[in-house]
């Protein structure tokens, strides 16, 4: 653990975060784009996917990795603004109420998702990973055939001309940008919006406070060793479903903040990555699977959609598509994801080859192993 | 003490598992500030009484207890391991109960831990609490100072040294305010002996305030330091329960090994071997539970070559190691030619078999049938039962036929046929034709890890004439891991004792018991392998 | 799990303050819906149907702090506003303007509000609007709201999980 910074394995330790940053650079130069462009692209995109990505944290300090679970939440938040536009309501009334309105489906999903998960301990990532993909089957059904056939729809304009079902694109012009507008700070030729900011400091804050609480020290004792945990009495599987849960409401209340920044929504295809992006994001700004921080979480952002603004003009620029750096973008999330599960379990083994060095008794060994 | 209530006293505990007897009739009491020294080899009961002490919802499961469990006098009936808790018994495990990534401190009052409202107590529940580090922290050092040690309390656990841990895991026991009575499981294992006397030294301290002490330990000498008393379980039963005034290692080391019951041998007469066989020089595996830190010994042709100790202390690693089932290094030379470790096929190939101790696990193919489990390593590793078609085999079902109705003749493995599933035999069958699998390979070097584990003692006979036989009329060379000493010393011409991974000594089978007891106790004997092979 | 930290009986205190917290949760739920209902105006300078009330012949309407609408007989117009209640200023011709408060229905998102009739003051001077025919639904833009459009606007290829059930309209 402790022990001398080499060069080596600082490299070691934060290959993806220096991969990133050389592609990123290099990139600069034939996308074209101006600075102040990228950098307001990057303001706008902290504002719109940090909050998801934040909702990530908690279950990592709970040893459950990483949540692909918080797709179940991002669905309730889609469902919640579906009923936002279909009453109507306009701005931040509109996405308050979408929040509220989904919170209880949110909890629901995250209370489902943390028993499965406890069902699955230690492979809560591709449980949950699955579990998003058949949620996604129950929330087409309900969206595509019980809206508007058994539960009423007021708004025509959302519903498909057959009389039920809700639309594919649903336009969400009444409460687009809401809350980035509600407070836009002109900082040069920079926007920065300060409400969705706002929102998300006071996020961080909650983490870090919630860190200090008896259940945050629970969480982390749970993570570390679930068997000590339960041996000295912390209620492990409740403590699991909690951090779900919590994470599940963050991915609904982060989707929404999310989908107002976008302005339309895919009715049945906005949460299909949501987890995907918002996982390849920590882990780009150095998180682990069972590792992460607030900061893990902010440069990530920062790192992936700098890529992801650059990499289309430069494919535009040097192959002559755009196409190519679209395929770019998700050649790269997918190979964050590995790079960084590969990674991991290597660094795992180092460490316990390291450990192992210090069975040779009597040995040279043993005295090299004792030195590190 | 004169004549006080035992704080808590034991009564006539009897447990048996489905019949099988495991403890009759023990009963001894612990008096306030008393240090009891619990001794027995593995498989006496410590671990079980222990569990009906805690009251773990096992002995529950397996039908409960007989006697009585009084504490002040009182008779308590613990549900689970929290009743204990309560009523005031702090236990230390042997694997250590402790989460790395914490401090000393929050290991320490660990969901203990002090804390102050907060606004969202209302709401959420008690857990919404913010944790008040400074008190923790007063706590954790109140603890550090009664048992009289120097920890860090802001160290993280896994940057400590492992005496440490052993220290911080006793400060969380006694820093329940309750807590009475410690029980303490092998804390000294793996401590250092100046770690291990700074805790004796803080265990008398403990003593000296109160608190009641049961001492678990195969280090025999510490027993006699710290323990006021000693209790010997041997088989279940308490065969000696006396103040360790004038006791010595040797008395103990005998109370615990002696038997009524002597597997008797068959040939008395000392064979003498001329060439090494196998050589194995600094050996370390990392078997988890199992770790073998620092082996070496040699093995000649036609000996039977017996490996014993307690369990965890590394006897098992050894085999597993060799055949490369678990990661290890060091040096062994087969015939003087290097083995490879970690490469299970070449050690296979090169005329080493196995037969594992995890028969269910690593030994059989429980849904084929006899035959294919008999034939199926000699048909992997040396092409045997194979017809040869060019550029495909198949299996020659006739030959493979031919070899199990041979074995099931030898071995007299009770079965319906050739082709019945070998998940439908006793153990003691399935061993056999584990055992019956290794030979078909005609290996040079056999070894076998507990071969008589949770059979009957009709089939632990055969199993024993079977190796012997193929011994003596093959020539086959064995090295045989048991934990039990008895049938290590019936047909073992040489036997080593393991001891937290190293060889403790190696002693002829016709030893004194108390010689193996002091081996196994880590109370190393003089005797080296010198003077044996002379 | 065995608890030792059995969990504390909710006093009348927690009960209190979860039950006042639930009541606050559904009541800040229902102003963000009053405040923030969006409505549609369809404003009238008609004449009634029984033809007892006559459309001005020039009349300016301001909403709330809108733009003003000039409308001549027979007009008809829209705005959109938010939450129910709004003051309107009503000029007609070249008097004095007259302020009046109106309370849309809440649960309607299109309604027709008739100047005359308000200015009449005869109920009801809103009603829900009904469409004669239904109007076609606006087409459907199969917009991506997938965020990595390309900022030079070339659409994002479809996600290779895209819902094989999404439905194609008429």
């Amino acid at each position: 653990m402790s022990g001398k910074m080499t060069p080596g394995r600082f490299l070691r330790e934060n290959a993806v975060i220096i991969i990133f940053i050389i592609i990123t650079l290099a990139a600069i130069q034939p996308s074209g784009l101006s600075l102040t462009y990228i950098v307001q692209e990057l303001l706008t995109r902290l504002g719109r996917n940090s909050f998801l990505v934040l909702a990530l944290l908690i279950p990592i300090y709970a040893g459950m990795g990483l949540n692909f679970g918080m797709t179940l939440g991002a669905m309730a938040g889609q469902i919640g603004l579906i009923f936002a536009i279909n009453y109507n309501i306009t701005g931040v009334n509109g996405l308050l109420f979408a929040v509220l309105a989904s919170m209880p489906l949110a909890i629901l999903m995250g209370y489902i998702c943390g028993v499965v998960l406890n069902n699955a301990k230690g492979r809560e990532m591709v449980t949950g990973f699955i579990l998003a993909f058949f949620m996604d089957g129950i929330y087409q059904f309900f969206v595509l055939y019980t809206l508007g056939y058994a539960v009423p729809m007021k708004n025509p304009a959302i519903v498909l001309s057959r009389g039920y079902g809700i639309r594919n694109t649903l336009n969400l012009d009444i409460v687009r940008q809401s809350l980035d507008t509600w407070w836009m700070l002109k900082i040069g030729p920079f926007s920065l919006p300060m409400a969705s900011y706002l929102v998300i400091v006071v996020l961080c804050l909650f983490i870090v406070w919630f860190k200090k609480t008896k259940m945050g020290q629970d969480m982390r004792a749970v993570g570390h060793d679930m068997a000590v945990a339960n041996s000295s009495g912390i209620p492990v599987n409740r403590t699991r479903i909690i951090a779900i849960i919590i994470s599940t409401v963050f991915a609904c209340i982060g989707q929404v903040i999310f989908l107002q920044n976008m302005g339309n929504m895919a009715t049945y295809g906005a949460h299909t990555q949501t987890a995907f992006f918002a996982v390849a994001a920590i882990l780009v700004g150095g998180a682990s699977v069972k590792k992460a921080s607030l900061a893990n979480v902010f440069v990530g952002v920062v790192l992936l959609h700098a890529l992801f603004v650059v990499t289309p003009n430069a494919g535009q620029k040097v192959f002559g598509q755009a196409m190519i750096g679209e395929y770019f973008r998700q050649f790269i999330g997918y190979g964050v994801i590995a790079l960084s599960l590969v990674l991991y379990a290597w660094r795992s083994r180092k460490e316990a080859e390291r450990q192992r060095e210090g069975l040779r008794g009597g040995t040279a060994a043993a005295a090299q192993g004792g030195a590190k | 003490m004169g004549q006080e209530t035992p704080l808590l006293s034991l009564q006539n505990i009897s447990k048996d598992f489905y019949g099988t007897v495991v403890l009759q009739d023990v009963s001894f009491d612990v008096k306030p500030g008393e240090i009891i020294g619990l001794v027995g080899e593995n498989g006496a009961g410590k671990t079980t009484l222990m569990r009906i002490l805690f009251g773990m919802p096992v002995i529950r499961e397996t039908g409960g207890f007989k006697g009585k469990i009084c504490i002040d006098g009182q008779e308590v009936s613990f549900t689970s391991p929290f009743d204990a808790l309560d009523a005031g018994i702090g236990m230390s495990h042997q694997e250590f109960s402790l989460i790395p990534g914490f401090t000393t401190t929050e290991n320490i009052v660990l969901n203990r831990e002090s804390m102050k409202n907060s606004p969202l107590n209302d709401v959420f529940g008690d857990r919404m609490s913010i944790l008040d580090r400074m008190d923790m922290r007063k706590r954790a050092e109140g603890s550090i100072v009664k048992l009289g040690v120097k920890l860090d309390p802001d160290m993280l656990v896994s940057e400590m040294p492992v005496g440490h841990k052993q220290f911080t895991e006793i400060a969380r026991e006694i820093n329940r305010e309750k807590t009475r009575l410690l029980v303490l499981d092998e804390p000294t294992a793996v401590l250092t002996e100046t770690e291990a006397e700074v805790l004796i030294r803080a265990l008398r301290q403990l003593a000296a305030q109160g608190i009641s002490i049961i001492f678990i330990s195969h280090r025999l000498h510490e027993i006699i330091e710290v323990a006021d008393r000693v209790v010997v379980l041997r088989d279940g039963v308490i065969v000696k329960d006396t103040p360790t005034e004038g006791v010595t290692v040797r008395d103990i080391a005998s109370w615990m090994v002696g038997r009524h019951v002597a597997t008797e041998r068959v040939d008395e007469a000392h064979r003498y071997f001329e060439e090494i066989i196998l050589s194995v020089k600094h050996l370390w595996v990392d078997q988890p539970g199992e770790t073998v830190r620092d082996v070496s010994f040699q093995v000649h042709k036609g000996e039977i070559f017996g490996i014993g100790g307690l369990a965890g202390q590394g006897k098992l690693g050894i085999p597993n190691g060799i055949m490369g089932l678990f990661p290890g290094g060091g040096e062994v030379l087969l015939h003087g030619k290097p083995a490879p470790l970690n490469d299970p096929r070449t050690a296979l190939q090169m005329g080493m078999a196995f037969v594992s101790e995890d028969r269910r696990g690593v030994g059989l193919l429980l849904d084929e049938t006899l035959e294919w489990n008999i034939a199926f390593t000699a048909m992997q590793i040396q092409n045997k039962y194979l017809k040869n078609f060019g550029i495909f085999k198949i299996r020659d079902e006739s030959a493979m036929k031919k070899l199990t109705e041979e074995y099931m003749d030898i071995l007299h493995i009770k079965c319906t046929g050739p082709k019945q599933q070998a998940k439908e035999l006793s153990g003691g069958n399935q061993q056999k034709i584990c055992l019956a699998k290794a030979f078909a390979i005609r290996p040079d070097v056999l070894f076998v890890s507990e071969p008589t584990r949770g059979i009957d003692i009709g089939a632990k006979k055969l199993v024993l004439d079977a190796l012997h036989k193929y011994n003596r009329d093959f020539g086959m060379t064995i090295v045989m891991v048991s934990s039990e000493l008895e049938e290590l010393r019936a047909i073992c011409d040489r036997i080593a004792i393991v001891d937290e991974g190293r060889i403790a000594g190696t002693l002829p089978p016709t030893a004194e018991l108390a010689e193996f007891g002091l081996l196994m106790a880590g109370e190393r004997s003089a005797k080296s392998e010198e003077a044996l092979s002379a | 799990m065995n608890g030792v930290n059995k969990e504390s009986k909710v006093g009348p205190r927690r009960m209190l303050v979860r039950g006042g917290l639930a009541v606050v949760y559904i009541a800040v739920m229902v102003m963000a819906f009053i405040l923030g209902k969006g409505h549609k105006i369809l404003i009238d300078n008609k004449d009634s149907q029984d033809g007892a009330i006559k459309a001005f012949e020039n009349v300016n309407v301001t909403i709330d702090s809108q733009d003003p609408i000039d409308f001549m007989a027979g007009d008809r117009d829209q705005t959109s506003v938010r939450s129910q209640w709004h003051t309107i200023t009503i000029k007609v011709g070249d008097q004095q303007p007259v302020v009046k408060k109106v309370t849309l229905p809440l649960n309607e998102n299109v309604v027709l509000l008739s100047i005359p009739k308000l200015m009449a003051n005869v109920e009801p001077y809103v009603v829900p609007f009904v469409p004669a025919d239904e109007p076609p639904p606006p087409a459907d833009n199969s917009g991506n709201s997938n965020e990595f459009t390309s900022p030079t606007g070339t659409e994002a290829p479809a996600a290779p999980t895209a819902p094989a059930a999404a439905p194609t309209n008429p």
